[in-house]
């Protein structure tokens, strides 16, 4: 039995449209990252799968119970057994760590107890037991956040840009920490939403990628970032730069399709890594550079109306430099 | 709720012993005249205890259901109007509506004993005291909770209605608003502690009364002071209480009023709400307005009565509210980047002002300028002013603080770094609070009576002690056209001064 099933599920807010025609099926233990710009739709989603929000139109299953349909709820928030951990935590700030845990826990007073505990100590707050929300620093706030919604034993967890303002190092921390959580769960459906890239390819072994209340792409992620179908998907998933393709030839000269491109393919995907230095090859116009983490240079260059990213050993020197491709390109379909 | 920091803890200590303090002297003070089976301090219990719930029921359910009410705006401002009348005006009203002969037992018909007499017995009563007043009173209860609502992250709503459904959403909600009832509550309290124009037009002899009567007829001020004591404590301690439920709010998105369309049910709740604090003292107004010799000939008749009173009550709140707002803004300003422990002081030093009984800033006054040189002062109403503002200036210090604290540190600085004076976005920060604390220290002022009817020098009466003297020993004859004339006279200022600032406002926001 799916974790999810969702047909034509669509989301008006006033005369926007917030959602439209979302069809979603997800296995239990699935672990879905839902990416799109703001606006695109991705806090609605998890607010119509928590029930806090009726669809406008569409039908949602919940391991087997119609849980909305229409405009109506079917089943409330309270009875989907659904975790959420809100963008800005929405912690109680009158609730210590355990209190906050007791309150959400299921079962008689000792059970409630002791499951607090061993959240608490789970999650890594287990010395922090009587803290308010308010002692709690940035990471300590997002764990509590994360105990609160497992505390209820959900069957599906909702995360919506649960790491957004915290820095990297900590939200490595946290990602595989909540990995590890899920992973003692089995039948616990994850669906993350997120802007970051990174955060996503973490978290999601699906990808849903939303833009303007649409699903642009759908699929495994190892998928998509290999043979994305459309130019926004490759924008959003940051891979590289698209420029148009016609008669085997694009903006840097002859192109080589990667295999299973698409016949009928009118762009290619010029990924950083791909683009090489050949004083020889194409005169392209520096626009800027940066110093990545592996010590390699991402250089910004334009190529006539185009814009083009390289990833090289070291950074170029002087205002132009000569491109040439390695290796084939995936191509694209116009979108 | 229970205390978990060392000044919370202290905090309880003191409201204990202040508590245990007022209870044993209310259960063993010496009746001195007779005054009934309640003595003064335990009525005065009662009465503010009444108050407190009564308070807490009308404005907190008024701020829970106005959020859903069909015609919302209307509603919001209507439910500041039973602060707007003064409580005197609704207990008048309360007596005049429901007590023997009032307007409905003759209009039920029960004039000759049946129901009205266990309705008399119960309208003079400490607890109807304290359910008019709170009723009076509860938009503070409203105002609180509101600025709670609106602050109140909708995360936090929506986390406990996933966990627990609507009960559990229930229980975060009414513990996110507790402080906001505890604190309107208190300052209900907190008042009613002190207020004794209200309770004696019902024949409540509450302790207030007490320490005026002490000086008024024994010349005993070290008594009056004793007799104060407990009411300073009960005052204070209840506007301490909101501090033990305090939590520090935590960053969210804001909880927004639903957008789906108002409820007229919603509406009908928020009209019944207010049925004690505004539609019966507008009704009982109307009633005596065109029950005798018709509007027009009442009020010229009250005009020619009271116009000269009206006149001194006016210049006493212009004065008093002017003064406060310059007082509030020069104490104000200093602490704007103070710690808070020098804000907490400054506001405890308030809140304990705030809570002394009026008629105890009557007889200090009356001792202190009782001497040579400062004697032209008891003659005039200098004094009266000076009281007042020694009583309302602390609300429009607080008022002022919390403007002053709240305006942006980065938008001076932007205005520096830009070579501009930083006044004109300071002041237009501050105007909404400069404009409140005037309207409500003249409010208060042109309405007081418990020092006034100390201080007030022979030949310059007052409005309000004219209103409550007339309601109180008077036959009534002119009780409806003071009463607009008390009316007009307390909120047309404060009214007109709230449409040029609005104005105003609306053009510097067009030109910016």
């Amino acid at each position: 039995m799916s974790a999810i099933v969702a047909k034509g599920l669509e989301f008006r807010h006033g005369e926007t449209r917030a959602l439209q025609g979302l069809d979603l099926e997800l296995a239990p233990g699935a672990r879905l990252a839902v990416l799109g710009p703001s606006g695109a739709g991705k806090t609605t989603l998890l607010r119509l799968l928590a029930g806090l929000e009726a669809p406008s139109a569409g039908r949602l299953e919940l391991g087997g119970a119609l849980a909305s349909e229409g405009g109506s709820l079917h089943l409330p928030p309270e009875e989907r057994r659904v975790g959420f951990v809100f963008q800005d935590l929405a912690l109680w700030p009158h609730l210590d760590v355990l209190g906050t845990l007791r309150f959400v826990a299921g079962g008689d007073a000792n059970q409630r107890e002791e499951l607090a505990r061993k959240l608490a100590e789970q999650v890594g707050l287990g010395k922090r037991h009587d803290a308010f929300p308010g002692e709690l620093s940035g990471g300590e706030q997002q764990r509590l956040a994360l105990a609160r919604a497992l505390a209820s034993e959900p069957r599906l967890l909702l995360l919506d840009e649960p790491f957004a303002h915290l820095d990297t190092s900590l939200r490595d921390d946290l990602q595989s920490q909540l990995l590890e959580l899920c992973a003692s769960r089995p039948e616990l459906t994850l669906i993350s939403v997120t802007h970051q890239v990174e955060a996503a390819l973490a978290l999601g072994q699906e990808l849903l990628l939303l833009e303007g209340g649409r699903v642009l792409e759908q699929g495994p992620a190892p998928e998509l970032v290999a043979r994305p179908r459309r130019a926004g998907a490759v924008e959003l998933l940051g891979l590289g730069k698209v420029l148009p393709y016609a008669e085997g030839k694009c903006a840097l000269g002859p192109v080589e399709l990667a295999k299973e491109s698409p016949e009928d393919a009118s762009a290619v995907l010029i990924r950083p890594e791909q683009v090489e230095l050949d004083p020889e090859g194409i005169q392209a116009k520096v626009c800027g550079q940066r110093l990545l983490p592996n010590a390699r240079w991402r250089v910004e260059l334009a190529l006539g109306e185009h814009r083009l990213s390289a990833e090289l050993p070291q950074a170029p020197g002087g205002q132009e430099v000569g491109l040439r491709l390695a290796g084939p390109c995936w191509g694209l379909r116009a979108t | 709720m229970f205390p978990r920091t060392h000044a919370q803890r202290g905090l309880a200590l003191f409201l204990l012993l202040a508590l245990i303090y007022v209870l044993r002297v209310a259960l063993t003070f010496t009746i001195e005249r007779d005054m009934g089976p309640a003595r003064p301090l335990l009525a005065t219990l009662v009465v503010a205890g009444t108050a407190g719930l009564s308070a807490a029921l009308f404005g907190g359910l008024y701020a829970l259901i106005v959020r859903r009410a069909a015609a919302r705006p209307l509603w919001l401002a209507l439910g500041l109007t039973p602060l707007l009348i003064p409580p005197f005006l609704s207990v008048v009203a309360w007596r005049a509506t429901l007590g023997p002969g009032g307007h409905l037992p003759r209009l039920l018909g029960w004039e000759a004993g049946g129901p009205s007499i266990l309705m008399q017995s119960w309208i003079y009563s400490a607890p109807s005291a304290g359910f008019i007043l709170g009723a009076s009173w509860s938009p503070l209860v409203f105002l609180a909770v509101s600025a709670l609502l609106l602050r109140l992250p909708a995360g936090q709503l929506e986390a406990a209605r996933l966990a627990r459904g609507v009960w559990g959403e229930r229980r975060v909600l009414w513990r996110a608003l507790l402080p906001g009832v505890l604190l309107g509550a208190g300052g209900v309290v907190a008042l009613s502690a002190i207020e004794f124009a209200g309770p004696i037009l019902l024949r409540v002899p509450v302790q207030a009364e007490q320490v005026s009567l002490a000086f008024d007829a024994e010349r005993d001020s070290a008594g009056a002071l004793q007799r104060a004591v407990p009411l300073v404590l009960l005052a204070v301690a209840a506007l301490a209480l909101p501090l033990l439920s305090w939590v520090p709010p935590l960053p969210g998105a804001r909880t927004r009023p639903s957008p789906t369309k108002g409820s007229w049910f919603a509406a009908l709740g928020c009209a019944l709400l207010l049925l004690p604090g505004t539609w019966l003292p507008i009704l009982d107004l109307g009633i005596r307005l065109t029950r005798r010799s018709g509007v027009a000939a009442t009020l010229e008749s009250s005009w020619a009565v009271g116009a000269g009173d009206a006149g001194n009550s006016l210049w006493v709140g212009l004065w008093t509210a002017t003064l406060a707002v310059g007082l509030g803004l020069l104490i104000a300003w200093p602490l704007r980047r103070a710690s808070r422990p020098w804000v907490a002081l400054v506001f405890g030093l308030g809140a304990v002002l705030v809570a002394i009984p009026p008629a105890l800033w009557g007889i200090g006054l009356l001792k202190l300028l009782n001497r040579p040189g400062l004697d032209p002062l008891l003659d005039s109403l200098a004094c009266v002013s000076l009281a007042d503002l020694l009583r309302f200036g602390p609300l429009a210090v607080g008022l002022l603080c919390l403007a002053i604290r709240s305006a942006p540190l980065a938008r001076e600085e932007a205005a520096r770094l830009a070579g501009r004076s930083p006044w004109p976005l300071t002041l237009r920060h501050l105007a909404p609070a400069i404009l409140t604390a005037w309207a409500l220290v003249y409010l208060l002022s042109v309405t007081e009576f418990g020092a006034s009817a100390l201080l007030a020098p022979p030949g310059k009466a007052l409005l309000a002690v004219f209103v409550v003297n007339e309601a109180h020993y008077g036959q009534g004859a002119d009780l409806a056209g003071l009463t607009s004339l008390l009316l007009v006279t307390a909120l047309v200022p404060p009214l007109l001064a709230g449409s040029l600032a609005a104005y105003s406002w609306r053009t510097r926001g067009a030109q910016a």
